[in-house]
């Protein structure tokens, strides 16, 4: 046995997850280690051979079809578009799998042979400026029901400016024994850098069996710590993590988009991961590791992506022990109430994915070893349904613009017929969405109905019920003096047909919006009209680009404002 | 190689009964009360799950319905 961890026998530090350093902060960080200078070129490298090669793929075709005979050549154009139409397909697949394996999740048998497993943990509190909201969480974690010899807190404090080490301090003298400070006096290297800091600490003393990290600003449901650490009563899982809700007291329209989005990505899309065996992401702000995990892949955070807690779980998978998604455990989250913060955010995370998948690339495919289930198909198609939509979106609607010059019947049924499982996918996901978590369901049920945007579900409408637009509505338009010509048909057409993709541009549009006086108004409508899910295909879109053309990545901080409340999602509308 | 296998298989398990050894000790040490919340967490949840299972089977029949009479009827 080390020195007890408790109280005043670490340097004192600091940290936390999303923040921005400032210049003076940035210049005194150490360089990226070769390695991690090595690891990150590789991935710009592999990125740029994966678009060389999908060019010059295309070009090899352009070649062929030049070549071939008039008809044959027809042919071969429209086999082409309808591939890329039906490719466009794979995100609802996608989607339809993961609400159906729903529906398997307790033949799991999750709880049959846990056992009432509360190890000694010590939850790890990364912040930086946290001055607003790190007592409440340090009070909050205190109040939960676990026994209380069990459990000790580790605020790694990043080199604060604000009052965080007060409020700390302040509460490592009310709890002797159970707060700790540890403090950074050179902060500003982001969160990984941080939390390892507070790790390396912690497992020096042999007191942890678990490790559970956390943001400074959730707030954890009484039950939600216990309901996590039984499962690692069970050798076989290495770590645990909870369901993140948006827990805005005074939240808006944006808010509840975000709260119904995690239910579709936390509460539904983790729990059909359980059912696949491999989970894509412990949450950031609650991820539980047994010590012996931990320890397995190296007693430390992976520094070199922008999606730590994303490589984490990936090693931890390849180090042979499963991750699991407790949904029944819920921890309260404070999220961007602007485009701009959600925008920061989702484009570091969606960066961190594209950096992960080609890191990870020779996992892809792979089935047996230890790969273990993490290369399978359905986990593959899960994955990247996700990082590829923008792509396979652009493709979809390119697909059905040609074939509507080259054969205007072929494009009408392939249309059609994806905008039919499009609605399909819809229809039974939101339902689905809102029917498993029904508290939140009822703060953010006209914000799952407007998830894809108005003019999606018109086209959807469309694809359900084509004669009432042709017939009825058309001769409604007539009667209201709006005669449908075939030239505006076409028009129309050619709006439908492109939708999918123009609709990412078109969503960029709020996150403009909301940044120029005088018009901020119109992202809240552009949301709605255009949809929220565009609207993260445009981030995805950015992460491309900006991964592609190296544009340095800081850890932008998402303002935490304190707003956070237990059971916020109880709130009705 | 068929060895190092086996080698590898033992530390496994090794480990794995190290782990449970730990958590039975873990368990042994702690107050009733305690277990019995873990009971009760674990008579809830499972009835979540269950809700979720029926609520997931029955959508699902229902979307079905509807697709079956759209494309009836279309």
């Amino acid at each position: 046995m080390t020195q007890p961890l408790g109280l005043g026998g670490f340097e004192p530090l600091t940290g936390d997850e999303d923040e921005v350093p400032d210049a003076a902060v940035l210049l005194r960080q150490p360089p990226p280690s070769l390695r991690e200078r090595t690891a990150s070129r590789m991935v710009r490298w592999r990125l740029r051979l994966l678009l060389f090669s999908i060019a010059e793929i295309l070009i090899a075709q352009l070649l062929i079809l030049t070549f071939l005979p008039f008809d044959a050549r027809l042919f071969s154009v429209r086999l082409i578009c309808l591939a890329a139409v039906y490719l466009g397909a794979l995100p609802i697949v996608a989607s339809l799998m993961q609400y159906a394996l729903l529906g398997f999740h307790r033949f799991r048998k999750p709880y049959e042979n846990l056992k009432p497993y509360y190890p000694n943990t010590a939850v790890i509190v990364p912040a930086w400026n946290e001055g607003a909201v790190i007592g409440a969480t340090i009070e909050h974690l205190l109040a939960m029901e676990y026994p209380e010899e069990r459990l000790r807190v580790f605020v790694v404090d990043d080199a604060s400016t604000d009052d965080t080490p007060d409020v700390v301090q302040a509460k490592a003298a009310e709890h002797p024994g159970r707060v700790v400070h540890l403090r950074r006096e050179r902060g500003g290297q982001g969160k990984a850098h941080t939390l390892n800091h507070g790790i390396t600490q912690i497992l020096a003393d042999d007191w942890a069996q678990a490790l559970l990290v956390i943001d400074a600003d959730v707030l954890f449901e009484k039950d939600a710590l216990r309901k996590m650490t039984r499962h690692l009563s069970n050798p076989d899982i290495g770590a645990v993590t909870a369901y993140i809700k948006e827990g805005s007291h005074q939240g808006n329209y944006l808010t509840r988009f975000i709260a119904y989005e995690y239910i579709t990505a936390q509460a539904a899309a983790r729990r059909s991961q359980n059912i696949l065996g491999a989970l894509a992401c412990l949450a950031g702000g609650a991820q539980l590791h047994s010590r012996e995990s931990l320890e397995a892949i190296g007693g430390r955070i992976d520094t070199s992506s922008l999606a730590e807690d994303t490589v984490t779980t990936f090693k931890t998978q390849l180090a042979g022990r499963r991750v699991e998604f407790e949904g029944n455990a819920t921890v309260w989250a404070e999220e961007p109430q602007d485009l701009v913060g959600l925008w920061k955010q989702r484009l570091r995370w969606a960066r961190g994915n594209v950096q992960i998948s080609m890191q990870y690339a020779s996992v892809w495919g792979k089935q047996r070893g230890q790969f273990g289930r993490l290369g399978r198909a359905p986990f593959m198609l899960l994955w990247l349904s996700v990082l590829l939509m923008p792509l396979l979106m652009l493709g979809s609607s390119a697909g059905l613009l040609t074939l509507y010059f080259v054969n205007a019947a072929s494009a009408w049924a392939a249309f059609n017929g994806l905008w039919l499982w499009h609605a399909i996918a819809y229809v039974f996901g939101t339902a689905m969405a809102l029917a498993i978590d029904v508290k939140t369901a009822r703060r953010a049920w006209f914000e799952a109905i407007m998830f894809p945007g108005v003019i999606s579900l018109l086209i959807m409408g469309y694809s359900i019920f084509p004669s009432f637009y042709e017939v009825d509505l058309r001769l409604w338009l007539q009667h209201a003096g709006f005669v449908m010509t075939p030239h505006r048909i076409a028009l129309l057409t050619v709006f439908m047909y492109s939708w999918l993709f123009i609709c990412i541009p078109l969503a960029y549009l709020a996150k403009l919006w909301s940044q120029t006086p005088g018009y901020k108004w119109l992202a809240p409508f552009t949301i709605y009209l255009v949809g929220y899910g565009p609207f993260l295909c445009a981030i995805t879109s950015a992460s491309y680009f900006k991964e592609l053309f190296n544009v340095s990545a800081a850890w932008d901080k998402t303002v935490k404002t304190g707003r956070v409340m237990l059971g916020a999602g109880a709130t009705p509308r | 190689m068929g060895q190092d296998g086996e080698n590898g298989a033992g530390d496994a398990r090794r480990r794995r009964d190290a782990t449970l050894a730990k958590v039975d000790a873990s368990v042994a040490t702690l107050d009733p009360v305690w277990v019995e919340r873990f009971e009760s967490d674990v008579a809830s949840d499972k009835a979540n799950e269950d809700g979720i299972l029926l609520k997931a089977w029955l959508i699902g029949s229902v979307v079905l319905f509807l697709v079956l009479m759209q494309r009836l009827f279309s």
